[in-house]
């Protein structure tokens, strides 16, 4: 009964505030009325807009042939050439087809898995037990991928490692994963939810916090089992974390991240785990084709973008807030 | 139920005089609120000027020279220089350590260094290019960044400044003419600074002699004779893996056979990529029995750092070693097995003859001066100061603290020492005068066993250099910018398929069928004409 709504409040504030409510739609009601929270927002808009909207100058060179001593500006333009040159190029394509094939391996096994062992970590009563889990699955997510991709290829080495040897117990030839193309995308894959899914289980955890307790009370008096509970008031309550994450992956469906990578990465595999952050290292940092490099970068950009309009708009259909 | 909800929203509450007092109350946080800011951006603030600070100094001498006039006015220019992690903590870091005080109290010039991560030079220089932060002096071992430095007009012709200002190092290049050909690009004009290199010797491979005479067998002297050895050595002990790679095995193979990976020869007058000569096919064939008979480590592919490599030759399980001259790793297997006899193998026969083990390029370091180089007498000055005689302390140390002279030649008294303390400064010789001969190393080495027996083996590195020819058809890369365009893309194509192929049952015609169509796909073909053509406009200058 004391719910804070605009109609509720009094005095001289009360009739300022109606008669700023008539434009309420405007901005600058908001700005005056939460100016200190905005405040609060200053560092993180100056840190977007320096690097990430003014640096948006820079992806000029996509459409010029970019020289150094001329400068970004300076430099002659020359359309779609770079384009050309990308979507003519098979090793583009290749590129490209491995990024999209990752990312779909990570999107089956590395988002989920977050969600599964939140839900199990919730279910854990002891506390004691419960924290410290998570204390070892949040540590892999502070290793470097240098020291991480040096643990996997000792773990799975056919002669020294330790799961060669246990399928040895079980009468199987060791198998070289890390040099295997049918094995290196599933090594990829687990390694990504090693080092990710415990750090990714956070914000699940803080979602399952949030459903009232009252309703896992009255299940229970409902005689619901466990698996029940999960399935009717912990999954549906962190439906929309679920699904805001999920339009947040498919902004980074082009993008394979380089340390991983690079890292898990070796010649015999090259076919399968040459990836668009690779081949821009090489093309713009390696060999100074910074306008090939951009052009790249570009693409992978508004792809990101379009797929992230896309399933934004298909939450949306189906019935949760999205991003926006 | 309600309580809560309050409490959720208590900037929105429901009675006047409470909002009057949260106001207020939100007043006075909110002028904390700004002073906390204001003092956040004047931190951050001192920070970045704290940052932009040495990145204003290495614009150039220009502008630090007159702050620092109080102080003897010496010239300040700045310099690359690689970082190889050899700088031990307690002698401080790459940019101020005893050689670059040694080199601002001696020279008559302030230098500021720039560490260059050794493997990652490429990204490094061309970041540092591209936002204008490049040193004065930028050195490299690779002629490809000086062409393409001067393509892009990021560097300068050098000509009028060595004629005008130097005396000392305009002798040394009057001395060793030699040397021109790779300062000099396409346009005729010398873009690079560099001496001599002190020996041309470069990969070797070393064979265990004690394993050999254990085994009564020859010193191999063709291909098929070392796979022979290589296979004796294989059933000698248990858990042998006869041979051990450094980054130097595929070259070192690829050599035998006359077509190292990536290089450009000329067949019948005719230029050709390695590939694509029929020898490669028998380089890759070899590489690949060795794979599958077990005479290399059969993980080599995951071993990118080498260092499975390297335990396999220090522990003595492995008799074959494919490294360099300067290897560190002989006095880890001497000190680990003190009873392990070393040899060089010598250039190896195969059926298109002997090819000599590579000889390296002439020169040394190459320099090449920033577009925006402000001093350049200053910069002269200093590598005049260098080939004088400044380089020396820098290879040898300081006498009575790291050298005795015999002979005229500094023997090193303690080599741990010098390793420590002198071995890092080597690198800040942009130019100097040392060159290796069997006397020298000799003396050098002094009565350490260990450094004796090194000795030897680098003598018979240095002798093979000199009396195997080696087949080299174009002395440099073509400075030709379609293949520059190329090149990355292209080797990252090439080692794919040579390690594939190495592990699996692909033949050779396969494999040089994919290397071809790789080729192709970069618009290879067109590559080649262009470099056809600056063959024959440039052959005579070398042949």
């Amino acid at each position: 009964m004391l719910e804070a709504t605009p109609h509720a409040q009094t005095g001289k504030r009360g009739k300022r505030a109606d008669k700023l409510a008539a434009r309420r739609s405007g901005l600058l009601y908001y700005l005056m009325r939460d100016r200190y929270l905005y405040l609060f927002l200053v560092p993180a808009i100056s840190y977007f807009f320096l690097f990430k909207f003014v640096t948006l100058y820079g992806e000029l060179i996509a459409f010029k042939d970019f020289r150094l001593l001329q400068g970004v500006w300076g430099s002659q333009w020359v359309g779609f050439k770079h384009f050309h040159i990308l979507l003519a190029s098979p090793d583009f394509w290749q590129v490209l087809r491995n990024t999209l094939l990752l990312n779909l391996y990570s999107l089956a096994v590395a988002f989920p898995a977050p969600i599964v062992l939140a839900v199990l970590l919730n279910e854990v009563r002891l506390s004691w037990f419960k924290r410290s889990v998570q204390n070892m699955l949040y540590l892999p997510y502070f290793i470097s991928w240098v020291v991480l991709g040096g643990i996997i290829v000792s773990l799975l080495s056919p002669s020294t490692g330790v799961i060669n040897s246990l399928l040895g117990l079980a009468g199987v030839e060791p198998i070289y994963f890390m040099t295997d193309t049918g094995w290196w995308p599933v090594v990829f894959s687990l390694s990504t939810v090693w080092q990710g899914a415990g750090w990714g289980t956070i914000i699940y955890m803080a979602a399952i916090a949030a459903i009232d307790p009252g309703l896992y009370e009255a299940a229970k008096m409902d005689g619901a089992g466990k698996l029940r509970q999960v399935w009717h008031i912990t999954l549906p309550g962190i439906r929309g974390t679920i699904a805001i994450l999920l339009v947040l992956q498919m902004g980074k469906m082009m993008d394979v991240g380089f340390e991983q990578v690079f890292n898990l990465q070796n010649p015999a595999v090259f076919s399968v785990a040459d990836v668009i952050s690779t081949y821009v290292y090489r093309t713009g940092l390696q060999n100074a084709q910074y306008s090939l490099a951009t052009a790249v970068g570009l693409f992978q950009g508004v792809i990101g973008l379009i797929l992230v309009l896309i399933v934004n708009k298909a939450v949306k259909k189906l019935g949760e807030g999205g991003l926006w | 139920m309600n309580q809560p909800s309050i409490h959720q929203h208590p900037h929105r509450p429901a009675q006047g005089g409470a909002v009057r007092q949260q106001r207020r109350g939100a007043r006075h946080r909110g002028v904390s609120l700004l002073m906390l800011l204001l003092c956040a951006a004047i931190v951050l603030g001192a920070c970045s000027n704290g940052g932009a600070l040495p990145s204003q100094t290495t614009e150039g001498g220009e502008a630090a020279a007159p702050e620092q006039s109080g102080a003897a006015a010496k010239p300040v220019i700045s310099a690359s220089i690689y970082d190889r992690g050899q700088v031990a903590s307690d002698e401080g870091t790459y940019e101020d350590n005893r050689w670059t005080r040694y080199i601002n109290e001696q020279s008559g010039v302030q230098v500021q260094w720039m560490p260059i991560p050794r493997n990652q030079e490429a990204d490094k220089f061309n970041v540092l290019i591209a936002s204008e932060q490049a040193p004065d002096l930028m050195s490299t071992y690779n002629r490809d960044f000086i062409t393409r430095w001067a393509t892009e007009g990021a560097i300068q012709p050098l000509d009028d400044y060595i004629e005008q200002y130097s005396t000392s190092y305009k002798n040394y290049l009057a001395e060793h003419p030699e040397l021109k050909p790779y300062l000099t690009l396409e346009d005729g004009k010398m873009y690079a600074i560099a001496s001599l290199r002190p020996t041309r010797g470069s990969t070797a491979v070393f064979i265990r002699q004690d394993w050999l005479d254990a085994l009564k067998l020859e010193m191999p002297a063709s291909v098929d004779e070392l796979l022979e050895v290589a296979r004796a050595f294989r059933d000698y002990k248990a858990d042998v893996v006869p041979m051990a790679m450094s980054t130097a095995y595929q070259p070192i193979v690829d050599d035998w056979f006359m077509a190292r990976s990536g290089e450009w020869f000329a067949e019948d007058g005719q230029v050709v990529q390695s590939f694509f000569t029929e020898r490669y096919a028998d380089a890759m064939a070899l590489r690949q029995l060795a794979y599958r008979e077990g005479l290399v480590d059969k993980e080599y592919a995951t071993d990118k750092e080498y260092s499975r490599q390297r335990q396999l030759w220090t522990t003595g399980r492995s008799g074959i070693y494919f490294a360099n001259i300067n290897d560190s790793m002989l006095g880890e297997l001497l000190k680990n097995e003190p009873e392990a006899k070393l040899a060089v193998l010598p250039p190896l026969e195969t059926k298109y003859g002997t090819n000599g083990y590579q000889l390296e390029v002439p020169n040394f370091l190459l320099t090449a001066f920033n577009k925006d180089l402000a001093d350049p007498e200053a910069a002269i000055r200093f590598i005049d100061w260098l080939i004088d005689g400044g380089w020396e302390p820098m290879a040898f140390g300081f006498e009575g603290e790291h050298y005795e002279l015999r002979d005229g030649i500094p023997v090193t008294t303690d080599l741990e020492k010098w390793q420590k303390e002198v071995a890092y400064g080597n690198e800040y010789r942009l130019v100097h005068q040392e060159q290796l001969t069997p006397d020298y190393l000799r003396i050098r080495a002094g009565e350490d066993p260990v450094d004796q027996a090194i000795a030897e083996l680098k003598t018979t590195i240095i002798e093979n250099s000199q009396t195997y020819a080696y087949r080299k058809d174009i002395p440099y890369v073509p400075p030709v910018q379609e293949y520059a365009a190329i090149a990355t893309q292209f080797e990252a194509k090439w080692k794919e398929i040579n390690v594939r192929m190495s592990m699996t049952d692909t033949t050779p015609e396969q494999a040089v069928a994919e290397l071809r169509s790789a080729w192709n796909s970069l618009g290879g073909e067109a590559v080649t004409a262009k470099v056809q053509e600056w063959y024959d406009a440039n052959k005579d200058k070398w042949s």
